[in-house]
């Protein structure tokens, strides 16, 4: 049997700002695994919106060699997870591969709600957590409060839990020494090689580079290797570790984490969570856990120049090379003309999606209100997603229809509990545990539809707390819901961009809500435009436009017929260029506004 | 029935809300309350006008006669005097039935009156606008409002039985009293002929300029339509017939120049920026007087645009000027005029504007209703 004692794989998981980055940092420092410039680029490629939203970027795992105080010389694999659970399915892919995790909490801020939920996942795939309290040597720090929290909220063993200052360095030669003893070393039992692929990248001229975490056995150059999942094979054309680049070695064996490169154009080849094992000598048995993740939130992409579709198709191809869990496919609007509707993990998956091709493509884009998928039984027995709420089937079809929930950690100030229960209230929420975490801060636990944050719900959520709030969450299944599909009409005809499934306790709200801003934005027409929001044919907001009042050119420009002409089917152009709706013309930014959702 | 346009492009000054092509020649009114009403001759300018008569179209022998502007009276005495001289001159007037002098009451004299009427002009149109101080003031007319009753009191002691005065509402700061009491003195002094514009922001002009920058705000719709509504009651109940959108006249005293612009008639025009419609087509000169000079005297054309649309277009265009006549076009007079019917071009839309209340649509004519009119440019763009 192979040795594997020398070898520690493991993760840093920390809010955003406990100093994840800078203990990785420091830890590479000692071990000397990277220089200091290097590190920059290797570990601290945030962008601002992750940095805004609390989500770090993935970073390559590292390897690094360190010899103990016992003089024995180790290998320890420091693995990089996605920050946030949008990502739940890749952060548990990137745990499977660790046997341990370093729990990073800032001395001055405490257990906040990202701590929580990374703690879980971790706990989920049974992992060896060491909590390390950082920023020791600040003011404002109180280790004695937040080592209780640690036990309380997180239920960890913090008596001896280790206390340094990333920035400094103090105390972290302990956190090596505690990696050594008390993250267990990997363990190996099967005789057919298996190995978990956790994250791949992929590279225009190499093609997927796949990420692996050894488990079983060993993969070396040459090797005829199978995807058990997708039962595809291919050859490896190379192996090797992150030290911090890629550096071929010819061999992984049990335990190790590498990479490895076969020729594989596609990323979609290469699953997430897949088993890879040898052809000549296959295992049978997946490694557990893998399954294919399906998106929970939709949304439309639209150039607003219709020109630049093809660039946006174009750099949704290029965005997904490197991010297998988005999805895209063509689809037209009315309104908005041709672009793509969209699948998200999540609200924050959508956000780095959306911005990233904002920033990295140059593509300006309209982005469509987004909804969830949800479930609707249907009289005939048969359950079907539903991912757009315009394919929404008639309503003596549907039996009932469930919304995906999410289960929410949200720490907040004591004073600002008040304001936070009726925001959950205001979503649907339920508060499900209360805990106290010091005696300035609660953490509420509480479910609420995926829906219902979507929308403005962690601007509201800074804005109530002053900032002072976070808020993380994970996926918490289907439940019934008593949804319905709330129409527009314009004059008396619905206008189908902008239905709206909707909980039926605040289609009403929403129906003013909606009436009103197409009260601003639709131009009056030379009768008066009602606007009525309905759900099942029953009215249930109403606007009215006043007709218009003056459209008149009172003198004729001598005999320069031509220019009135030319002036009147200009106006005619323009009403052309709307959508006509009967005879009443929307203009685009109507749809835009609507469809963006940014009414308030 | 043709018609014919003079365009003369001078000015004392421009009003704020001009975008009309005319010249400032700048006289201020010192100099001209000094009795120095004359403006340097413009020799180049009736020289080139001549030539461009003489190149009008052989056998045109208009009808009615326009000379609008800019102000034809601010044309030097000597300069006004060979202005007529070439016209008769140039064109066989043995038919003109209406021949209209635009004017302003700051450049009205006795002189200018004596030569209009030995000329044949037989109507006089004057740009009085309001006869409230401060809206003169505010949109930059040279005259008082006693300088304008003046001078129409002097074309009616010359003997002009036909007078037209052109007055303004929609202008920011006029009050619905003062626009009461305008159009009260108006049809007190009884002129034959009414014309009452809404101010429109034109695009470059100083007026609009004003709006952008914020020092002024445009007069809101619904004001402006009970100022119209005000305007109508009053000229109608004072015995003007409301025969176009902005126009009224006692009976017998529509204009005739104009209503061929609203009936697809034709006519020729001169002078730079002046408009024609001949033999189908549409053709404008340019808006620039010393390249207007430059070109005649070199024996060069001033046409700048020119448009021939073709006929089905054209009837449509035909169609939407028609509807600004109140008494709007009947099927048979459309169907001579153009070679169209108009329920064969746009039939539909006739009986859907007719359905919401913007159009009559009885027996063989269509006309705006009442609430067509302030509204005529949305139901014009359904049409055109």
């Amino acid at each position: 049997m192979t040795d594997l004692s020398h070898i520690r794989n493991f993760c840093i998981i920390a809010h955003i700002d406990h100093g994840k980055s800078t203990l990785a940092d420091r830890l590479l420092e000692i071990t000397q695994a990277v220089e200091k410039r290097e590190l920059k680029e290797q570990l601290l490629d945030d962008m601002d919106i992750e940095r805004e939203r609390g989500i770090t970027i993935k970073a390559h795992p590292v390897t690094m060699f360190y010899t103990g105080k016992d003089g024995k010389k180790y290998t320890f694999n420091l693995i990089d997870t996605p920050g946030h659970v949008d990502f739940s399915y890749e952060v548990t892919r990137s745990l499977a591969a660790c046997e341990g995790a370093l729990l990073v909490v800032d001395a001055t801020q405490g257990v906040e709600a990202q701590t929580v939920a990374n703690t879980f996942l971790a706990e989920g795939q049974k992992l060896t957590l060491v909590p390390v309290i950082n920023k020791v040597d600040m003011q404002n720090a109180n280790v004695e409060d937040v080592m209780h929290q640690i036990e309380e909220i997180l239920a960890i063993e913090a008596i001896d839990c280790l206390k340094v200052s990333a920035k400094t360095g103090l105390g972290v030669p302990d956190v090596l020494e505690a990696i050594i003893h008390k993250i267990p070393p990997p363990v190996t039992s099967g005789a057919h090689t298996r190995a978990l692929v956790f994250d791949s990248e992929f590279d225009s001229f190499r093609g997927v580079i796949t990420y692996v975490r050894v488990v079983d056995g060993g993969i070396a150059t040459g090797d005829r290797i199978r995807f058990i999942g997708s039962g595809n094979d291919f050859e490896v054309k190379e192996v090797g570790i992150f030290s911090p680049g890629l550096v071929k070695t010819n061999r992984l064996g049990a335990g190790e984490v590498g990479y490895l490169i076969s020729n594989i154009r596609d990323p979609a080849e290469v699953k997430i969570g897949d088993t890879i094992t040898l052809a000549r000598h296959p295992a049978t048995e997946q490694l557990p856990g893998f399954k294919d993740v399906h998106p929970m939130v939709f949304s439309g992409l639209y150039p607003i120049e219709a020109s630049d579709f093809e660039k946006l198709r174009f750099s949704l191809e290029k965005y997904k090379l490197n991010d297998s869990s988005f999805t895209y496919m063509p689809e037209s609007s009315v309104a908005l003309g041709f672009g793509f509707r969209c699948g998200f993990l999540g609200l924050l998956h959508m956000e780095v999606v959306q911005e990233r091709l904002r920033r990295e493509f140059e593509v300006d884009l309209i982005t469509t209100y987004p909804n969830v998928v949800y479930k609707i039984h249907k009289t005939d027995g048969t359950v079907e997603t539903l991912e757009n709420p315009s394919r929404m089937p008639d309503l003596s079809e549907i039996a009932s229809m469930e919304e995906p929930m999410i289960k929410s950690f949200l720490i907040c100030q004591n004073e600002t509990i008040g304001d936070m229960l009726q925001l959950i209230m205001d979503r649907r929420g339920q508060v499900e545990k209360t805990d106290s975490i010091d005696h300035k801060r609660v953490m509420l636990t509480c479910r609420l539809p995926l829906n219902e944050i979507l929308i403005d719900f962690h601007d509201r959520l800074k804005s109530i707390s002053r900032g002072y709030a976070s808020m993380d969450y994970e996926h918490a299944g289907y439940q019934e819901s008593d949804l319905v599909k709330m129409e527009i009409l314009v004059h008396g005809e619905p206008v189908e961009a902008f239905s709206t499934i909707i909980h039926r306790t605040k289609a009403e709200g929403r129906g003013r809500q909606l009436c009103a801003a197409l009260k601003e934005l639709i131009p009056p027409a030379m009768f008066p435009i009602a606007i009525q929001a309905s759900v099942n044919n029953k009215i249930i907001a109403r606007e009215t436009i006043k007709a218009m009042r003056k459209d008149v050119t009172a003198k004729c420009y001598g005999g320069d017929i031509s220019r009135k002409r030319k002036l009147l089917e200009r106006q005619k152009e323009g009403k052309k260029k709307m959508k006509q709706i009967g005879r009443v013309s929307i203009p685009q930014e109507a749809f835009i506004k609507v469809l963006r959702g940014g009414l308030e | 029935m043709p018609g014919l346009y003079l365009h003369i492009p001078f000015c004392v000054r421009k009003c704020l809300y001009c975008d009309f092509y005319s010249i400032p020649t700048g006289k201020g009114p010192v100099a001209r309350r000094l009795g120095d009403l004359e403006m340097e001759h413009q020799p180049g300018f009736i020289e080139a006008l001549d030539r461009e008569l003489a190149g009008a179209p052989e056998g045109f022998q208009p009808t009615t006669v326009f000379l609008g502007g800019g102000t034809p009276t601010e044309l030097s005495d000597r300069d006004f005097a060979r202005m007529f001289e070439a016209i008769h001159r140039r064109f066989d007037l043995s038919r003109v039935t209406e021949w209209t002098c635009e004017s302003n009451p700051g450049t009205l004299t006795e002189t200018k009156i004596d030569l209009m009427l030995a000329a044949g002009v037989n109507r006089v149109s004057l740009g009085v606008q309001s006869l409230t101080p401060s809206v003169l003031e505010f949109v930059g007319r040279i005259h008082s409002c006693e300088e304008a009753i003046e001078g129409y009191e002097l074309l009616r002691r010359k003997g002009v039985r036909n007078i037209n005065l052109d007055f303004m509402y929609g202008i920011p700061g006029q009050t619905l009293a003062m626009l009461e009491q305008d159009l009260a003195r108006a049809v007190a002094l009884g002129p034959e002929h009414i014309a009452c514009y809404c101010l429109i922001f034109e695009d470059g002009t100083p007026l609009t300029e004003l709006r952008n920058k914020g020092y002024l705000k445009e007069v809101d719709d619904d004001t402006e339509l009970e100022q119209y509504q005000r305007v109508r009651a009053i000229l109608t109940g004072g015995g003007y017939e409301h025969y176009e959108i902005s126009n009224y006249a006692r009976p017998g005293f529509q204009s005739e120049h104009n209503k061929l612009y609203w009936s697809a008639g034709e006519y020729l025009g001169f002078g730079p920026s002046a408009h024609s419609h001949w033999r189908g087509r549409r053709f404008g000169n340019i808006r620039n007087l010393d390249e207007y000079n430059r070109r005649l005297l070199a024996g060069q054309s001033v046409v700048q645009f020119e448009e021939s649309l073709d006929p089905e277009a054209r009837a449509r265009e035909a169609l939407v000027m028609y509807l600004r006549l109140m008494n709007g076009v009947s099927r048979d007079e459309f169907r001579t005029r153009t070679g169209f019917d108009y329920r064969d071009l746009c039939g539909d839309t006739i009986d859907w504007l007719a359905g919401i209340g913007m159009l009559e649509n009885e027996g063989d004519r269509i006309k705006l209703t009442p609430q067509g009119v302030f509204v005529s440019d949305a139901v014009f763009a359904e049409l055109v």
